[in-house]
This record gives structure tokens, C-alpha cells and sequence, in this order.
């Protein structure tokens, strides 16, 4: 009877070794793995630091130009008027 | 004796209206004198030196209004009822003064063709009145088409500001900025609100009194572009604010 508790002790304790190996064992391989490679475009900029958006200023470039263009254009017509109402029209030869 | 007045009045106006030409002397055609239809034919040769005089100023004009119409063809910034409506007077303008000019030049008489001749001014006002109210419906109409893109603008600039990173500080006065170019783009819709319709059907039998319209419409109108330049630093210092 004694011989039979001993065997049974033993033979638990077997499995009891092995599973903790086991688990040591899956654990070392679990942090020696690579990382989990996210789908393109996707989980990687979720899992990253949020950064601030770069804004896209090309459309407000664009108008700017735009404005300076026709800044100059008001003040070429602004100046010709002056010319104009600078001006005096009596000889109809002038 | 008359007729030696006449002559040497038609030789006065002949030397005085060259020196004009030269653009050193403007001379009233209210102030000519005026002849005696009885002796209109004294002296051909004077008449068509005068006829030649009009003639030059009538293609002079002529010059100015075409490179009006240039300017209204081409302009982006002209709603396509205004250059329709330019485009008209301009055309009307045109065809009036070569048909004066026609007319001058089949004149057969002194008396006609002062007479003629004085309506190339009166009847046109091409230099003080149709080419200056041109050039200001062009600019006015820009000032407008520039509030417009600043209004478009506007929103994109705020979230500009709104998503940048720079520092709070720089954020804050980004904002500062983009709140006065708001104010001045305001102020320049306020002031050239009107500006147009004030001035594009002027007619030359309102002068001088309508010059006072063109007066003022000039004075929006700048004040309009120094907002609008105004703006236009405002969206500089944003842009160098964040960075951009």
C-alpha cells in the first residue's frame, strides 16, 4: 500500500515537472517570437504612438497664389483708374 | 474782316490743339471759337487740317478703348454679366466715335465741324469717365473673386491650426491671426459691396456729376485691397506659425 501512494506521488509529480517545463518552455518561445505583423496601413499606425497629423496645405498654396495674382491685378486696375480720374478732357484732339 | 478772325482763330486752334497732342496743353472746346457759317468755306486747307486734328483724336480714343476691351476679354476675375455689359459699351463706344469721325470728315463747314468735333469729348468721355469706370469694375469685381477664396480658405485654415502640433503659444497666436484675416476679409466684402453697380452704367451725359461716383468707388475699392493684403500677411505668418 505504501509502495502503491509512493508510485502515485511519483508518476503526479512526473506530470507536475513536465507541465511546469512545459510552460517555462512556451513561455520563453512566446518572448522570443516576432511581433505580430499588422495589416498594411492598418494596425501598425494604430499601435504606434500617436503622432499629429501633418495637414495637407497644397490646396491653400494653390489659393494663395491664386490671391496674389489677382492682388496685383486689382492694383494694376486701381492705378490705371487714377490715371483716368487724374486726367482732364477738354481738347478733342488730346 | 471777319474772315480774317476766323482764320486766325481756326490758326490759333490748330497751333494750341498740336501743342495739346504734344500732351503739354489741354484745351476747352467749350472755350473755341465759334464761326460764321457765312464764311465756313473760306479756307480748305484750315478745315482739313482741323478734320485732321479730330480725326487723331477719335483714333487716340479709339486705342484706349481697345485696350480696354483687351483688359475685359481677358480678365478671370469679371462676373460674365459685367464683361458682357463692358464688352457692349465698349463695342457702342467704338462704333459711335468711327461713325463721328465719318461724319467730321464729310463736314463742309467750320460751324460743323467744331460742333462735331467737341462730341468726340462730351458724347464719350473716354478718358475720364469710360476708361477709368472699366478699370474699376475689373478691380472691384477681383476684390469680390479674392473674398471668395478667402472664404474658401478660411475653414481649410482652421484645421490646419487645429491639427498642428506646434506649441500651444504658436497655436494661440496662429489663431489670433486667422481671426483678424477673418476681420479683414469682412471688412473688404463690406466695403466693395455695391461698388459695381455704382459705376458700370455711368453715362457721359452725367459728367461731371458722376465723377463723384467713380471718386468714391475708387476710395472703396483701395480700402477693400489694403484689407485684402492684409489678409493676405495674416495667412503668411499662420503658415510660418505652423511650420508650413
Amino acid at each position: 500500500m505504501t509502495h502503491l501512494t509512493a508510485l502515485r506521488n511519483s508518476v503526479l509529480c512526473g506530470f507536475a515537472v513536465v507541465a511546469v517545463a512545459g510552460c517555462g518552455a512556451a513561455h520563453l518561445t512566446s518572448a522570443a517570437a516576432p511581433p505580430v505583423t499588422a495589416p498594411t496601413g492598418a494596425s501598425a499606425v494604430a499601435a504606434a504612438p500617436t503622432p499629429a497629423a501633418t495637414p495637407d496645405t497644397s490646396g491653400i498654396n494653390q489659393q494663395v497664389s491664386s490671391i496674389d495674382n489677382q492682388l496685383g491685378t486689382i492694383d494694376g486696375q486701381l492705378n490705371a483708374a487714377n490715371t483716368g480720374l487724374n486726367t482732364s478732357e477738354g481738347n478733342p484732339a488730346q | 474782316m471777319n474772315t480774317r478772325m476766323l482764320a486766325r482763330g481756326m490758326a490759333t486752334l490748330t497751333v494750341t490743339a498740336g501743342l495739346g497732342l504734344a500732351g503739354s496743353v489741354a484745351v476747352d472746346a467749350a472755350a473755341l471759337p465759334t464761326p460764321s457759317p457765312a464764311t465756313s468755306t473760306a479756307n480748305p486747307a484750315l478745315l482739313s487740317s482741323v478734320k485732321s486734328l479730330c480725326n487723331i483724336g477719335v483714333q487716340r480714343r479709339l486705342a484706349v478703348l481697345a485696350a480696354d476691351d483687351t483688359f475685359v476679354k481677358t480678365s478671370v476675375a469679371l462676373t460674365s454679366s459685367d464683361q458682357s455689359t463692358l464688352e457692349g459699351q465698349i463695342s457702342a463706344d467704338e462704333n459711335g466715335l468711327s461713325a463721328l469721325d465719318k461724319t467730321i470728315q464729310s463736314d463742309t463747314t467750320y460751324a460743323k465741324v467744331f460742333a462735331d468735333c467737341g462730341l468726340i469729348v462730351t458724347a464719350y468721355r473716354v478718358y475720364v469717365m469710360e476708361d477709368p469706370k472699366i478699370h474699376e469694375v475689373i478691380a472691384a469685381d477681383g476684390v469680390s473673386k479674392v473674398d471668395s477664396t478667402f472664404e474658401t480658405m478660411i475653414p481649410e485654415l482652421q484645421n490646419v491650426i487645429n491639427a498642428s502640433a506646434v506649441s500651444a503659444t504658436d497655436r494661440a497666436q496662429a489663431q489670433s491671426d486667422l481671426n483678424n484675416l477673418t476681420g479683414k476679409v469682412n471688412a473688404s466684402h463690406t466695403s466693395i459691396s455695391g461698388v459695381t453697380a455704382s459705376v458700370i452704367n455711368l453715362v457721359p451725359s452725367g459728367w461731371p456729376g458722376n465723377q463723384a461716383e467713380l471718386k468714391s468707388a475708387r476710395q472703396n475699392i483701395t480700402a477693400a485691397w489694403t484689407d485684402l493684403s492684409g489678409a493676405r500677411t495674416d495667412v503668411n505668418n499662420i503658415l510660418t506659425l505652423l511650420g508650413e
